[in-house]
């Protein structure tokens, strides 16, 4: 029994360590490849003040770091 | 597109500083991923609902985009025939309570000619439809049934394009109730309906094929 908990609690640390991070995640979402193919604007307050400044609409494609 | 627009990308994110990282679920987009045309104060105009795989498709949902902004704007300053046209709109992207709705459809039936009344009527109905159907609860939902099926037979009749729910409705009430032509003859509502709205998904013949292995057991049954 012992030993079974050693393993479980030694395969949850491995399972932490092995996910990325948020931040990891990101990073790696925002090195996509089509994100260099258009000038993709990232940041949502950015967006709004040039929608408005050029008196345009705002084309969003939403979608996340996670699987 | 980017030329004409302002390309946003917006990425669902914990990570520490990353703004606006719940945007999505601010804006009710369920979709992953989702595809929304906003106008500069953040509003969400109208959502692409079918997968776009080419220009086309990406250029018509630009010029619809236009086409909503256009009409709020006419709307806004009193033009009733523009009205009834952006009332159409807003149904379509289910953005308006039946109650708002039925508002402004008093307000512009008498002022647009009868055939616009007729179709803003359709798309009530489906918005009435869904609110039924959101009120009762999937657990509930076959309650709505008999009423349904009594519509799609005599009227006020939706469109092909009602949504799935309206034919979830009637096929549990019918299984209940070992309503067998009624049943199949939801099976066929059901199938067109997802013909309207989603095209050819992958998961129709599962879902399909999983009521027609009822209808077989019912047919067996009886």
């Amino acid at each position: 029994m012992r030993f079974l908990s050693v393993l479980l609690i030694s395969a949850t640390g491995l399972a932490a360590q092995e996910r990325p991070s948020p931040e990891e995640l990101l990073k790696t979402k925002l090195a996509s490849p089509f994100l260099k193919k258009a000038d993709w604007i990232t940041d949502y307050d950015k967006a709004l003040a040039l929608a408005k400044k050029r008196k345009t609409l705002i084309f969003g494609y939403f979608t996340t770091t996670g699987p | 597109m980017g030329e004409d627009y302002v390309l946003f990308c917006s990425i669902d994110s914990k990570a520490a500083g990353w703004k606006h990282g719940e945007l999505r679920k601010q804006k009710k987009l369920t979709g992953l991923p989702s595809i929304a045309f906003l106008d500069g104060e953040g509003r969400v105009l109208i959502r692409l609902r079918d997968r776009a795989t080419g220009w086309r498709q990406f250029s018509t949902f630009g010029r619809k985009a236009e086409r909503y902004v256009r009409l709020r704007s006419a709307a806004a300053e009193g033009d009733k025939i523009a009205k009834a046209r952006f009332l159409h709109m807003q149904l379509n992207e289910r953005q308006l309570t039946l109650a708002t709705a039925l508002e402004i459809r008093k307000e512009i039936a008498d002022s647009v000619p009868q055939r616009t009344v007729e179709n803003l009527d359709r798309e009530i109905l489906h918005l009435r439809i869904s609110e039924e159907l959101r009120a009762k609860g999937q657990k509930r939902r076959h309650e709505l049934g008999p009423r349904f099926y009594r519509m799609w037979k005599k009227g006020p009749k939706p469109g092909e394009w009602v949504g799935r729910g309206f034919w979830f409705a009637i096929l549990e009430w019918a299984e209940r109730e070992k309503k067998i032509d009624e049943f199949a003859e939801a099976i066929e509502g059901l199938r067109r309906s997802i013909r309207w709205n989603d095209g050819d998904p992958a998961w129709a013949p599962k879902l399909l094929g999983r009521y027609h292995e009822k209808l077989k057991k019912l047919r067996e049954r009886k």
